[in-house]
Parts: structure tokens; sequence; C-alpha cells
């Protein structure tokens, strides 16, 4: 059990993982170009989910090798993270001592984002007329309108579609606009397209990604952590 | 359109070229010895900093949308990050080879043509917080070889803990525009991961930098081997931005 330990919080594994994590990513990123027309709806589908349909690993084992990797990662980090923190808990101006730590942490937490997603969450892409009513996961949708806004090229500047989105009991008006969604409750509403000929329709994505929040919360995590350690080790220089 | 004014392509593809050229051209004559060729280089720097603001008074936005400009802002990083850290930090001689990688990297960025129209899906700040921070760890990586380079040349001692020192600034720097990055595509597009070569090449290289740094700050790893790292990591930088979509196809995404 102490041999596992040791092996665990040993730099050498880490720098191994990592090492071996590069080599995979080098692959995956020559394999994936390679084979497009199988990923091609990865992006569109939880990953778990996708890995399930997709079949047998024969494409698919960079990834799997990937997971698997992240997650011995995982292990490695938070064995260095506790001992450090063992280590360091009793010395003044601890955030700064334990910015490295924190980094550490807003790794983990942006690990568990990405399994919380690719094993949870939701993506519905709809293309809905005006007027028109769709069900989709979590409730309704209903297209009010839309507006095109355009330059003087006449390409498209800006648009906005206004929907109704119901979940069964109560109604509320969502006004979207690109990369201004709408949030309702744990799903969030995001205008893709839209088009005003022949018909005037919308592609909406609805959405529900469990694993967000960590995710965030490990961005903010690492980002903090981060500036600490740039402050503590260079910032009185 | 060239500052509201409207003018033809050609006429924009040779303001476009001289607007580059005239500041690579002075960051280049920054490599004259003394006073004269530092008076040179922040001629230079004034001169990007007045074609950047033509940019983004031709684009209506900051000039970051497109990679014309973000090459542009690449060499602009650099060059502050060189400045820094040889007026700073004292590291000699930086400018033989920080300079001309300032001037190559902005002679680049004529090879793009600049495009005016911007998405409405990059309207967001956190997406220019994202190419901003982004661009700038660029700055910091390449100098951060550039110093290593010196080090493995001069062998002078100080060197190899500088280059650990604008390495580090730039995987921080990273990962602040990453997790920009995430927060803008989340906002845009529902999703903060996409499964492409664009995106595998910019985790590995986080993670290369991140090896490098973990075995460069427990002193497991330091001298010529650390150093060495630290240029290779600069490698799989340029290779992430320039390689993926010419060497390696990158897919045109849909979100």
């Amino acid at each position: 059990m102490k041999a596992l330990i040791q092996f665990l919080l040993s730099l050498k594994t880490a720098f191994w993982l990592f090492t071996i994590f590069i080599v995979i990513m080098f692959v995956g990123s020559l394999s994936l170009p390679g084979n497009l027309a199988f990923f091609s709806g990865i992006d569109e589908t939880p990953l778990f989910k996708w890995l399930k349909a997709a079949g047998s690993p024969g494409t698919t084992w960079w990834i799997y090798a990937l997971i698997i990797m992240l997650a011995l990662l995982a292990v490695s980090t938070v064995f260095c993270t506790f001992e450090a923190v063992l280590k360091r808990i009793a010395k003044r101006q601890l955030f700064l001592k334990l910015s490295p730590q924190v980094m550490h942490m807003g790794v983990l937490f942006i690990m568990l984002g990405h399994l919380l997603t690719a094993s949870l969450g939701i993506k519905t892409d709809v293309l809905i007329k005006r007027g028109e009513e769709k069900a989709v996961t979590g409730g309704s949708i209903t297209l009010q309108d839309v507006k095109v806004w355009k330059d003087q090229n006449g390409y498209d500047q800006d648009w906005e579609a206004k929907l109704l989105w119901s979940d069964g009991k109560a109604a509320q008006e969502a006004d979207l606009r690109p990369a201004r969604p709408r949030y309702v409750g744990a799903y969030g509403l995001y205008i893709k397209a839209v088009s005003t000929e022949p018909d005037v329709t919308a592609l909406v994505r609805v959405c529900r990604d469990p694993g967000a929040l960590w995710a965030l919360l490990g961005g903010l995590l690492l980002s903090a952590g981060g500036m600490g350690f740039i402050y503590g080790r260079f910032g009185t220089e | 359109m060239f500052c509201g004014v409207p003018i033809g392509e050609e006429t924009q593809a040779v303001i476009t070229i001289f607007l580059a050229l005239i500041p690579a051209t002075f960051y280049a004559l920054g490599l004259m010895e003394g006073k004269t060729g530092y008076r040179l280089f922040l001629t230079g720097l004034i001169l990007h900093i007045a074609s950047m603001v033509l940019r983004g008074m031709t684009v209506g936005s900051v000039p970051l949308t497109e990679k014309h400009d973000n090459i542009s802002f690449m060499a602009f990083a650099t060059a502050l990050c060189y400045w820094y850290f040889s007026k700073r930090k004292g590291v000699k001689d930086l400018g033989l080879l920080a300079l001309p990688l300032i001037s190559i990297t902005l002679i680049v960025s004529v090879a793009f043509s600049p495009l005016n129209t911007i998405s409405p899906f990059q309207r967001s700040p956190w997406f220019y917080l994202h190419i901003f921070l982004y661009f700038v760890s660029y700055g910091f990586f390449g100098i951060a070889a550039a110093i290593g380079l010196l080090y493995l040349f001069t062998k002078k001692g100080d060197y190899e803990p500088l280059q650990y020192q604008a390495a580090i600034h730039g995987w921080i720097v990273l990962s602040l525009s990453l997790v920009a990055g995430s927060i803008w595509f989340f906002t845009a597009y529902g999703t903060y991961w996409l499964w492409t070569s664009k995106e595998l090449w910019t985790t590995l290289m986080w993670f290369f930098y991140g090896a490098y740094l973990h075995a460069r700050y427990v002193k497991g790893l330091s001298g010529r081997g650390a150093a060495i790292l630290g240029i290779a990591g600069f490698a799989v930088a340029l290779f992430a931005y320039f390689g993926v979509g010419t060497i390696i196809p990158a897919p045109p995404t849909q979100f």
C-alpha cells in the first residue's frame, strides 16, 4: 500500500502520465481528420452516449485511452494535492503557498465537469417554423418571430428569435441572440441560425449540461491559483 | 472600406502590406547597437499600435477576430515581452533572436487577407478576452524559446530560470485564455469542448507546457534539458496554430 501511495505521489509517475497523454492526443489529432465521416456526430451528442453508439473501439480506442489517462492523472493529482496541503497548512499566506494546489483542484473540477457532461448532458437541435410548437426535452418551444439585421453589403449582421418556452406548467418568453442564450431552469436555449426565406425558421439548440457549472468552478480555481502562483513567486521581484 | 472610407480591394491589400511592413522594418532595425537600436524598436512598437488602431477603426471593433489580426497581435505581444525581458530582466542579446522573430511574424500576417466582417457569435467580451490572452501567451512562449536558445549558445546560468519564468507566465495566461474561451463557447453554442484537431492540439500544447513546468518546478529537470523542452514547447505552440489547418486538416466546425 505504501509503495502504491509513493508511486502515486511521485513526480515521475505524473510526468510519464503527461507524456503518454500527449502521445495519445497526438495520435488522436491525426486519426480524427482521417475519419471525418465517422466522427461527424461526436459534438452533437454527449460523449459516452456517442461512444456507446459508435460500437467496438476500433477507431475510438484513443478516446478510451485518453479517458483512462485522465482518470489516472486525476488520481495522481488528488494524492499530490492532499500531501502538499497537509505539509503547508500551518504556514502564513496560505493561499499563495497553496496556489499550485488550488490550480490542481481547478483541473480536477474541470475533469469532473467533463465527466458529468459526457455522461448526463443533453443536446437537441430543433428546426422550427414561425408559429409552430415543438416538443423538446424538458418542455416545448414555440417560435413567435425572427428579426434579422443586415450590414451594408447585405450580409446577416445579427439576428434575434423570439420563443415561447413551456415546461407544461408555465410558459415564458425567451429572446435569443447569438452568444446570448437564455437559461430556463436546468435548460439552456441557444440560437444557431435563422432564415426568413422561403419560411421564417430558426435552428434552436436546447441543452442541459450538468457538468458546466463544475467546469466553470474549476476554471475559476485554475485562474485564481495561477494568478496567486505568479504573484507569490514573481510578484515581489 | 478602410476607416469608414470606401476603397477597392487592391488598395486595401496595399495599405495592409504597408501597415505591416513599416513596423516590421523598424523592429528589424532595432538590431542596431545601443540607444539607436532601442529607439528604432520603440518606433516600431508605436507604429504597430497605430496600425492596429487603424485596423480597429476599419472593422469597427477590437481587431482580434481573424487570422491576419491575430498574427499581427501575436507579434505585438512578443514585442512587449521582449521589451520586458531585455530591459527589465537584463537579458542581453535577446534582440538577436527576438527581433527577427517579431518582424517575421508581422510579415507572415500579410499572407492572410484581412476580413472586415465579424460573426455575431464573436461579438462577446469573452471571445475577445480569450483571443487577447491566447496570443499574449504566444508572446511569452516565443520569448521563452528565444531565451532558451540564448542559454544554449551562451551557457549563461541565469538565462534558463528566466526562460522558465517566461514560460510559466505564458502557461498561466494560456490557462486563463482557455477558461475565457470555454465560457464564450458555452454562451455561444451550449458546449465548452469540441472534438476537432484544433482543440486537441491546443490541449496538447497546454499539457506539453504543463509537463515541462512540472518537471522544472520541482527541480527534477534543469539546465540544458529544461531549455530544450521549453524550446520544443514553442514548436508545439506554433504547430497548434499554423500546422493545424495546413499540415493536419482542420475540418470546418459544425456547431
